[in-house]
């Protein structure tokens, strides 16, 4: 199995009421972070502690730099904004991995540097059922 | 890079630049003078740098140096090189089919050498990072 590098394939989309914003001519990288809550099932003369997996979560985050005049982009990365982020490391092609999230906006947060390109981060969390619980498949 | 070439020497061919040069807008080279080139002139070349490839962006990172050499003293050689520090530092450079993104000058230099004569020729000048984005 190959390698390969997300730069060139990634499609990043962030699904919202005011449209679709496709984030990935601006991305400079995605995280995608899954998670899980344990209960503790330790008992007696256990000597090392148990878990049983309960719940997922899971957030993600992605760093871009700041388009010139981005104010569609910055209206759709404000915090408590409700979407679907949409993850496809290696393009839309059939089979390949496709990350379903639907999510609330942190925020993005701007870093304007007086010698350097300007940025944002904005990271993406979670609301299970409220919204839809994330589902990480293919195309 | 050509276009960047084509783009320096537009900016350096000013009369506040060429009026201080041995022959205006000829004096103004690239990499290195022509032969038996005479003083005073300006020399530019890329110092380093390339493609950043940090988003899907092409973004060129890169340092130019350009300086100016006299055989008539270092001051010389400084009033040139404060002609191009006007002409350039924190300006946007006009290069075609990019955009410039950031033009500043970073690091001072100077130095005199002896040519083969024997003759001192002092030089200044000065190293300007430009970002460029491909448009």
């Amino acid at each position: 199995m190959a390698e390969f590098v997300s730069g060139p394939t990634l499609v990043l989309s962030w699904i919202h009421s005011g449209g679709t914003t496709s984030l990935a001519g601006d991305t400079r990288s995605v995280q995608w972070n899954p998670s899980t809550a344990y209960a503790e099932t330790t008992a007696g003369s256990d000597t090392q502690v148990g878990r049983l997996p309960t719940i997922k979560d899971a957030t993600a985050s992605i760093e871009c730099v700041n388009p010139a005049g981005g104010t569609a982009l910055y209206a759709a990365l404000d915090s408590q904004k409700a979407g679907t982020l949409i993850i496809q490391p290696e393009g839309t092609a059939t089979n390949k991995r496709k990350i379903t999230f639907p999510c609330y906006s942190d925020g993005a947060q701007y870093a304007h540097p007086y010698a350097d390109t300007a940025t944002l981060t904005c990271s993406f969390t979670g609301a299970g059922n409220v919204l839809n619980n994330y589902t990480d498949g293919v195309n | 890079m050509n276009v960047l070439d084509a783009g320096i020497y537009s900016r350096l061919n000013t009369a506040a630049i060429t009026n201080l040069l041995a022959a205006g807008s000829l004096s103004l080279f690239h990499l290195q003078a022509a032969e038996n080139a005479a003083y005073d002139y300006c020399v530019w070349n890329i110092q380093g740098g390339g493609d950043i490839n940090e988003s899907p962006h092409r973004v060129k990172n890169l340092v130019v140096f350009i300086r100016a050499y006299s055989a008539s003293g270092a001051a010389q050689a400084g009033s040139i090189d404060a002609q191009i520090d006007t002409a350039l530092h924190l300006l946007p450079l006009t290069v075609s089919g990019w955009s410039d993104l950031w033009l500043a000058r970073e690091t001072d230099l100077e130095l005199v050498q002896n040519d083969p004569s024997g003759r001192q020729v002092w030089m200044a000048g000065g190293m300007y990072r430009l970002l460029l984005e491909k448009t």
